[in-house]
């Protein structure tokens, strides 16, 4: 590995306190242990999800999504600016959506992400494609040609569904920002727990989507009803069961839109009410 | 041109001195401006390009854009080198008039040749001696000290890597040359605040030496060509 | 933030969700589970989150008995536009030193203390420092995060088993670290070569002619005087400062030793 001569480096190399973990002791104990022993969950149950838009200062527009499982996503939007270099790839009279998704270095279970290393840097240009793919059919790209528009999303902790909050959080950071939609793009995930028959669950935390041998990420346009993203793969599922996960992850996307709507009015509102604030001191 | 010349220096007070001083401008032909500055067995090479031509992202529409490049003895820039840069960056923008050259670069390539201590200090005084050999516009000139305070507190000025190990604290100051005020200042490891201010004071009396010092180097270098 | 939530949600399983999982403040964005220590500052609109994650590793030949502290700061473009994604630039780098001669100086960690057998196994501190929000004096925001994360590492116990010589980990026995000194950083901007500004926004900064960051420990001595060029200043004019920061660690220090007491008991 080529050395990172920008980053303050450590020793060469170093390993989790977990690898070294007594033997007989469950390396990964709490959560997990606890899944075991609890009666199998509801799979269409879906974690309380906590969204708040407008929350950073210095971005146009942003959105933090929390997880019950503990998965937090910060997302800031910026847009529409004059694109870097005029006419590139995007196609002509339409503006470009550039994605970014990193991921905080102690945002994972274990051995800590080492940032800038190229498993890492390959990880996060997979997620951000992945991000760009599902939020591209929501924005209204032809409104802003030549420009660009950009979104931002930042990792703090991955309790899993990880790419789909990011998916919840990019959008209503980009509404936030006002910019022109179509519709909000909720992201949904699923797994398929090991076992013939084992169900598909919404939402999976991270044990779960560790174990899982099948896993589904959709984004849908709930008001379209149009589906802009499925990211997927895994093993031992026959076709109808896959048709079965996409429809229960859409019905998952249906039954979380009405919380990110009502936290981008609530900003709104926010917005409003310290425009006020600051009107009615002006006058004073 | 090129010219050079040693001097030994008795720093007033305390009985503490700086190793002997040593400069050369205007050796190398390509750069604008150049100096070797040497500080006992430290010695740091300063090359000043400008004011030139800008790249388009780094064009400030007031003011020249000045770019300091930091190269280490053997490997290559880091964090620590990342760091300096920009403190000698905001130095030497404190003095430069850049508002007098809008839309230019000027850059300022330091490269270590032998560090034997006091290294970031050798790299203000250099860096000084390479926007005065370069002839660009200046407020006030600045010179940089390094002070070590040793296991019993007494001050030692311009130390040496053994005597920068075995100090409590080390403080780098940046004296401006027109009343003595303080444009940097730097520190490794703790001290109290009143050994603070007695480093503070030790430092603008050896400014005063390292000033006469620049004057007779300059002045030595123009009555000869 | 909980309340407003609560009420305004439509859905009858978001409520029941939502009185299960009442939280009272904003504090769990702070704490990040993953991370062996973690802290949120906000500054007012900046706002800085330190996760620290510990690893072991072998020490290093000229140091046998010493551990590591890794810090870095990141400024990720999500915190302001004056950013560019990638790797970290020329302020990111600056503030990553700047924090890595704050524990060097102030020793607010002796790094013997993070050595478990002398010359075979060490802790390694990563401190990761991500700026959220960039609104000015990153460096303040940067060093306090810093404290208050390590103020909550709590470090799996390890021992080394004499027969096989291997080391085995407790997981579910754990140490909070010894932190020794509580450096507090207090910056200013100077304005017009003579104004000074405590805790300056980055429009402050931008148009501030030069910064100034003092950092003191308990017993009021100097960790950093770090005035990196800018405005020159008078000896006074410094020694103005250094009080006003001396001033303000005692406030900050209070600040610091509410919190850890608030989520002491969980």
């Amino acid at each position: 590995m080529p050395l990172d001569h920008r980053r303050v480096r450590g020793p060469e190399e170093s390993q989790p306190p977990e690898l070294w973990a007594a033997a007989g002791e469950v390396p990964v104990e709490g959560e997990e242990g606890e899944d075991k022993d609890a009666a199998p969950r509801d799979p269409c149950d879906l974690r309380p999800l906590f969204a708040r838009a407008g929350l950073l200062s210095q971005a146009e527009g942003s959105a933090y999504v929390e997880l019950g499982g503990g998965t937090k996503v910060l997302c800031a939007a910026w847009g529409p600016r004059e694109a870097a270099e005029p006419g590139a790839a995007a196609p002509a009279g339409t503006g470009r959506l550039l994605c970014e998704f990193r991921r905080a270095p102690f945002a994972g279970r274990g051995a800590r992400w080492r940032p800038g290393s190229a498993s890492e840097r390959e990880a996060e240009r997979e997620a951000a494609a992945a991000l760009q793919e599902a939020l591209e059919p929501a924005v209204r790209l032809a409104r802003y040609p030549r420009a660009r528009l950009a979104v931002s999303a930042l990792l703090l902790q991955d309790g899993g569904s990880a790419l789909a909050a990011a998916i919840s959080a990019a959008s209503l950071a980009l509404a936030d920002a006002g910019v022109e939609m179509y519709d909000l793009a909720v992201g949904c995930a699923l797994c398929r727990s090991p076992g013939p028959a084992a169900a598909w669950m919404l939402q999976p935390g991270e044990p779960e989507e560790r174990r899982a041998v099948a896993r589904l990420t959709v984004a849908l346009l709930p008001a379209l009803n149009q589906v802009s993203a499925v990211l997927g793969g895994g093993q031992g599922s026959s076709p109808d069961a896959w048709v079965q996960a996409l429809r229960l992850g859409l019905d998952g996307c249906h039954r979380l839109y009405p919380v990110l709507r009502q936290s981008l009015l609530r900003a709104a509102r926010r917005r409003d009410a310290t425009a006020a604030a600051a009107a009615t001191a002006a006058t004073a | 041109m090129a010219e050079e010349e040693e001097e030994k220096m008795a720093a007033a007070g305390g009985g503490c001195c700086l190793r002997p001083f040593s400069c050369e401008q205007g050796l190398l032909s390509r750069p604008d401006g150049s100096a070797a500055f040497l500080q006992g067995d430290t010695s740091v090479l300063a090359g000043l390009y400008g004011p030139a031509e800008v790249k388009g992202s780094k064009e400030l529409p007031d003011r020249a854009a000045l770019e300091v490049l930091l190269r280490p003895k053997v490997g290559l820039p880091g964090v620590v080198e990342r760091s300096r840069e920009q403190l000698l960056r905001q130095t030497c923008e404190a003095v430069l008039l850049g508002a007098l050259h809008p839309r230019t670069a000027v850059t300022l390539v330091l490269q270590v040749l032998s560090d034997a201590g006091s290294l970031l200090s050798c790299c203000l005084n250099a860096a000084c001696m390479g926007l005065l050999d370069a002839g660009l516009p200046l407020s006030s000139l600045f010179c940089g000290v390094t002070c070590a305070l040793d296991p019993n507190g007494a001050i030692v000025l311009d130390p040496t890597t053994r005597q920068e190990q075995e100090a409590r604290a080390v403080l780098t100051f940046a004296i401006d040359s027109t009343e003595r005020k303080v444009l940097t200042a730097t520190t490794k490891g703790s001290c109290s605040v009143e050994e603070m201010q007695q480093c503070l004071v030790a430092a603008q009396r050896a400014a005063d030496t390292i000033f006469q010092f620049y004057r007779d180097s300059v002045r030595r270098k123009y009555s000869k060509s | 933030m909980a309340t407003a939530f609560k009420t305004v949600e439509p859905l009858e399983y978001y409520r029941r969700f939502l009185k299960e999982n009442c939280r009272p403040d904003g504090r769990e964005l702070g704490s990040i589970t993953t991370a062996d220590g973690s802290a949120l500052v906000k500054l007012g609109n900046t706002t800085v989150i330190c996760g620290i994650k510990a690893e072991l590793a072998a020490p290093a030949v000229d140091s046998a008995n010493k551990g590591y502290i890794v810090p870095n700061v990141e400024l990720p473009s999500l915190c302001s536009t004056r950013f560019r994604s990638g790797p970290p630039g020329e302020e990111a780098q600056a503030a990553s030193q700047f924090i890595a001669d704050v524990i060097e100086n102030s020793q607010m960690i002796a790094k013997e203390d993070l050595c478990i057998a002398n010359g075979k196994l060490a802790w390694v501190l990563y401190c990761d420092i991500i700026c959220l929000d960039y609104d000015g004096n990153i460096l303040d925001a940067s060093a306090f995060a810093l404290l208050a994360a390590l103020k909550n590492v709590q470090l799996p116990s390890v021992t080394i088993n004499e027969e096989t010589g291997l080391s085995e980990v407790n997981l579910k026995q754990k140490n909070p670290l010894i932190i020794r000194k509580h450096p507090v950083a207090t910056s200013f901007a100077i304005f017009d070569d003579t104004l000074l500004i405590v805790d300056p926004t980055a429009e402050e900064e931008d148009l501030a002619t030069g910064t100034v960051t003092i950092v003191t420990d308990d017993e009021d001595r100097l960790c950093s005087v770090h005035k990196p060029g800018g405005s020159p200043l008078t000896g006074a004019k410094l020694q103005d400062c250094i009080t006003r920061a001396i001033t303000r660690h005692k406030e900050v220090k209070k600040l610091i030793d509410k919190v850890i007491k608030s989520i002491k008991p969980k």
